[in-house]
């Protein structure tokens, strides 16, 4: 038998007290798919860095091809060809495909030669594994998808024979994803073994040859998902079938009023300098939002959707239109800000990826108050530690979210935990009209579908709830209403109910179909 | 069982360590001038805590630490980098003498408040300069800060030589401050208690000093605007989306800081001197970061290294009184270390002491045979 890709042994970390990784023995066939699944906090993400060096356990041993080696930063790993993708990669904006991928790369003192050499391995890659961007584009040119496209044939050219991906379709379009996903079947033909963590148990379910499970910093179990069902996995996860999407009827008989009303709403870009040409990142906007109603905004990459929600939120100025909220109408000016829009009772839970609705070197506790710090100063301008502390202790029992300390830093939480914490603070704070941008980015579905219980609880008791989504299967799950987006105009509404997730996907692709 | 506090016991192991390793390069310095080490450190610690003159003088100087160290660390908290302490100090004091010139003869308990709040104001709109350039002209803090010193030091010298130089005085100084508008002194404070100390220039400004120390340990953890200013000095991002105006936090904060070295020039020149000079402060300003660096930016942390860095500054200049060899530019040298270990290599140790401070059943299973 092959010895294994890659092998983590006895793999032990901590972050302070806390036993991050539990003796972790993980195997990865050569030309395998290998997922992990588990809820927040289970330490997938620190078993991928301690992988990639980013993380130096402190006991365990890393085994390629079954040769024990030595990983302590990134340069080993890559030296000995494992590649690693990250949700927030640096680029150089201004430099080309190439110069970003030869970064670091160059060595000597003469590097034209050698450029010439790495453009011909590169093209070779490109049309091998079916890249469409030429190498000299601009960095800035390219989308979020095509940027994780570069990150992959960065890996390649490097030599990565195991690649790590770390929630890759979280911000892709399903189009995207699907092409992502056609990428590694076909990176896994070529003898490449893929390590990839993702909450979204259907496709692992669909491309994986071996899902392990990981609980509380352990690794509990090695599934065939050839030979179990995709509810059987989430089962696994969290100890119960969960049905996806999840039924949600709308609420009927019920008085709606009118909460927001957007008219007109644009935003023009500052022109530059020797353009004649206006143009707007955000134009003629309509629409209502009612009581009692979950709306999603969706759209490709850049549609405006996602800038829409930030304008709403008052993060954003607007340069046309009127936003009414509640019967109060505000024009493009300073007023209309973050501060107004949380004093009309406006909750915004902002993209987890910005890292804005926290700061991570805070105690817990002070980021569950972030924004709301108004209130939390008593009127002697004096707010009170003790009672903020408990009041977040609680809210972390009731949201789950682990370890329940207070007293911790907020950056020692994993990115799904940290997103729970944002979502319980904007919930607590009974908001008339709640915006959140991908807000289940990171979760595991455990955490999402008590979070959509909580919407659905919500929505019932009169809240209007905006969100904007890229996955069809939340948007599935969680709207009333649907409207798409594209090149900062709204191109249709339509009623979920009415839509299947067929339709949807079509018609982000561009085709017409009669709903 | 160290496991529940580890992290905050690294922290200040490694600050020791720090400190530690600062002391030992001026030790080794010191060594090198060929001075005997053993002797020179008993001459260090008995002018500074040997004597009741000396304990003193060392409180003195601390005072003037405080100050610099608060207001250092303040700015630091709002991720603002204020290097502008000797010019907030030099407009501290020029404040102070102003306004005790003007108001001679009044009675001491209006003088006092009055003079604190000039002292305040200047070092507080010297500090508003670089602050609104900052916020809304995106200028560089450190840059404009540091400028700031040299035009204030170059004011206050136009100003000795000019329209506050007193009258038949060849040197450029300010006319002497009346004797009844001095500071109390320490001296006259401890009487009132029935304990009888010899007069040093230590004064009530040293109590002040402890004030302010409580007061931003109040302010920064809190207050609505002390946490305002700690999320602007994490994050800019996360301030915008919690409706925190930065523009506003960099300028209050910056007033504050620059407020608080000024009081420097209330301990100078109410406090001791009583009469401006051109190079009252002396240093003080700067030293500031290296104070703010030891302390960890904690006011108690900053009340002792003050306290440490008085008594380096009292004990050395008794030593480069005492010995040929060494000039008063030693406390300058042991300054620069600690800024080099406390901040510059601030983490240089850290691997090594996490290692050594690693949790327990971590150590047994290392010590477990490889399976």
């Amino acid at each position: 038998m092959l010895s294994p890709a890659l092998e983590l042994q006895n793999v032990v970390k901590y972050f302070h007290d806390i036993k991050a990784l539990d003796d972790v023995c993980l195997k990865i066939a050569p030309g395998s798919i290998h997922g992990i699944i588990g809820e927040n906090g289970a330490g997938k993400s620190t078993l991928l860095k301690v992988a990639y060096g980013l993380i130096n356990p402190e006991h365990g041993q890393v085994f390629v091809d079954g040769v024990k080696v030595n990983i302590e930063n990134p340069q080993h790993a890559i030296d000995n060809g494992i590649g690693m993708l990250h949700q927030t990669t640096s680029w150089l904006e201004h430099y080309s495909i190439i110069d970003n991928i030869l970064l670091g790369e160059y060595n000597g003192f003469f590097m034209s030669r050698k450029k010439a050499k790495a453009r011909q391995e590169l093209e070779q890659l490109c049309r091998e594994f079916g890249f469409s961007f030429q190498l000299d584009m601009l960095m800035s040119q390219l989308d979020y998808s095509e940027r994780q496209l570069v990150d992959i044939l960065r890996s390649l050219y490097r030599g990565a024979k195991v690649l790590i991906l770390d929630e890759p379709m979280a911000l892709l379009s399903p189009l995207q994803s699907n092409h992502l996903l056609d990428l590694l079947e076909l990176l896994k033909m070529q003898g490449i073994s893929i390590l990839i963590v993702a909450h979204k148990l259907s496709i692992l379910h669909h491309i994986c040859d071996v899902i392990s499970v990981m609980a509380h910093g352990k690794l509990v179990n090695n599934i065939n998902p050839k030979e179990v069902t995709l509810g059987y996995l989430s089962k696994l996860m969290v100890g119960r079938e969960i049905t996806i999407p999840h039924p949600n009827s709308s609420v009927s008989g019920v008085d709606r009023s009118l909460r927001l009303k957007v008219s007109n709403l644009g935003i023009k870009q500052k022109t530059r300098l020797g353009t004649s040409r206006q143009s707007f990142s955000l134009s003629d906007i309509d629409f209502q939002v009612n009581s009692h109603e979950i709306v999603a905004l969706t759209g490709l990459a850049k549609a405006g959707h996602e800038n829409l929600l930030a304008v709403l939120a008052g993060s954003k100025p607007f340069t046309h239109g009127r936003i009414t909220v509640n019967g109060t109408r505000f024009k493009p000016s300073k007023q209309y800000d973050l501060k107004q829009a949380r004093e009309l009772r406006i909750a915004y839970v902002p993209d987890p990826l910005t890292g804005e609705g926290i700061v991570s070197e805070f105690p817990i506790f002070e980021t569950a108050i972030l924004g709301h710090h108004t209130e939390s100063f008593s009127t002697k301008a004096v707010y009170q530690n003790k009672h903020n502390q408990q009041r977040c202790q609680e809210l972390m029992r009731d949201w789950n979210i682990r370890p329940n300390n207070p007293m911790l830093s907020t950056g020692a939480l994993s990115g799904g935990n940290q997103q729970k914490l944002v979502l319980a603070r904007e919930f607590s704070k009974a908001p008339q009209l709640l915006l959140m941008a991908h807000p289940s980015n990171g979760l595991d579905v455990g955490a999402i579908e008590s979070v959509y219980q909580r919407l659905f609880k919500l929505r019932d008791s009169g809240v209007s709830i905006i969100f904007c989504s890229n996955d069809l299967d939340e948007i599935m799950s969680l709207s009333d209403r649907v409207i798409l987006f594209e090149r900062g105009q709204i191109i249709g509404q339509y009623y979920s109910q009415q839509l299947s997730k067929n339709d949807l996907s079509l018609m982000l692709a561009n085709e017409v179909v009669d709903a | 069982m160290p496991n529940k506090s580890l992290p905050w016991l690294n922290s200040i192991v490694l600050t020791l360590a720090n400190i530690g390793l600062a002391l030992l390069a001026s030790v080794i310095v010191l060594s090198l001038t060929g001075v005997d080490i053993g002797a020179a450190i008993s001459q260090i610690y008995h002018g500074a805590f040997g004597t009741q003159e000396g304990r003193g003088y060392t409180l003195y100087y601390a005072t003037n630490f405080i100050f610099s160290g608060l207001g250092v660390a303040l700015a630091w908290h709002a991720g603002l980098f204020n290097i502008g302490g000797e010019g907030q100090a030099t407009l501290g004091g020029l404040g102070v003498a102003i306004i005790c010139i003007q108001l001679d003869g009044l009675s001491l308990w209006l003088l006092i408040p009055a003079s604190m709040l000039f002292c305040a104001l200047f070092g507080a709109i010297w500090a508003f300069i670089p602050a609104w350039l900052n916020a809304y002209r995106s200028s560089n803090i450190v840059i404009t800060t540091i400028m700031l010193n040299l035009i204030a030091s170059s004011f206050l010298v136009y100003l000795l030589a000019g329209a506050l130089k007193a009258p038949g005085q060849m040197a450029a100084v300010s006319e002497s401050l009346s004797a009844g508008s001095a500071l109390p002194s320490m001296q006259s404070i401890m009487a009132v208690f029935g304990y009888n100390i010899v007069n040093t220039p230590l004064n009530i400004s040293f109590l002040w000093a402890l004030v302010c120390g409580a007061g931003l340990y109040y302010y920064l953890w809190h207050t609505k605007l002390g946490y305002e200013t700690r999320v602007v000095g994490h994050s800019e991002e996360s301030a915008h989306y919690a409706g925190i105006k930065s523009k506003r936090i960099v300028i209050i904060t910056m007033m504050i800081s620059g407020a608080l070295i000024g009081f420097i020039g209330l301990n100078e020149v109410q406090g001791n001197s009583l009469q401006l000079n051109v190079d009252f402060v002396a240093g003080f300003g700067f030293a500031g970061i290296a104070v703010a660096l030891m302390g960890r930016n904690n006011p108690l942390g900053i009340v002792i290294a003050s306290i440490l860095f008085g008594a380096l500054y009292q004990g050395g200049s008794e030593l480069a009184f005492n010995e040929e060899s060494i000039g008063n530019n030693i406390i300058f040298l042991i300054q620069g270390l600690v800024v080099l270990f406390c901040g510059a290599l601030q983490w240089m140790l850290r691997p090594t002491i996490n290692y050594w401070l690693r949790p327990m059943d971590v150590i047994k299973k290392d010590k477990l045979p490889v399976r």
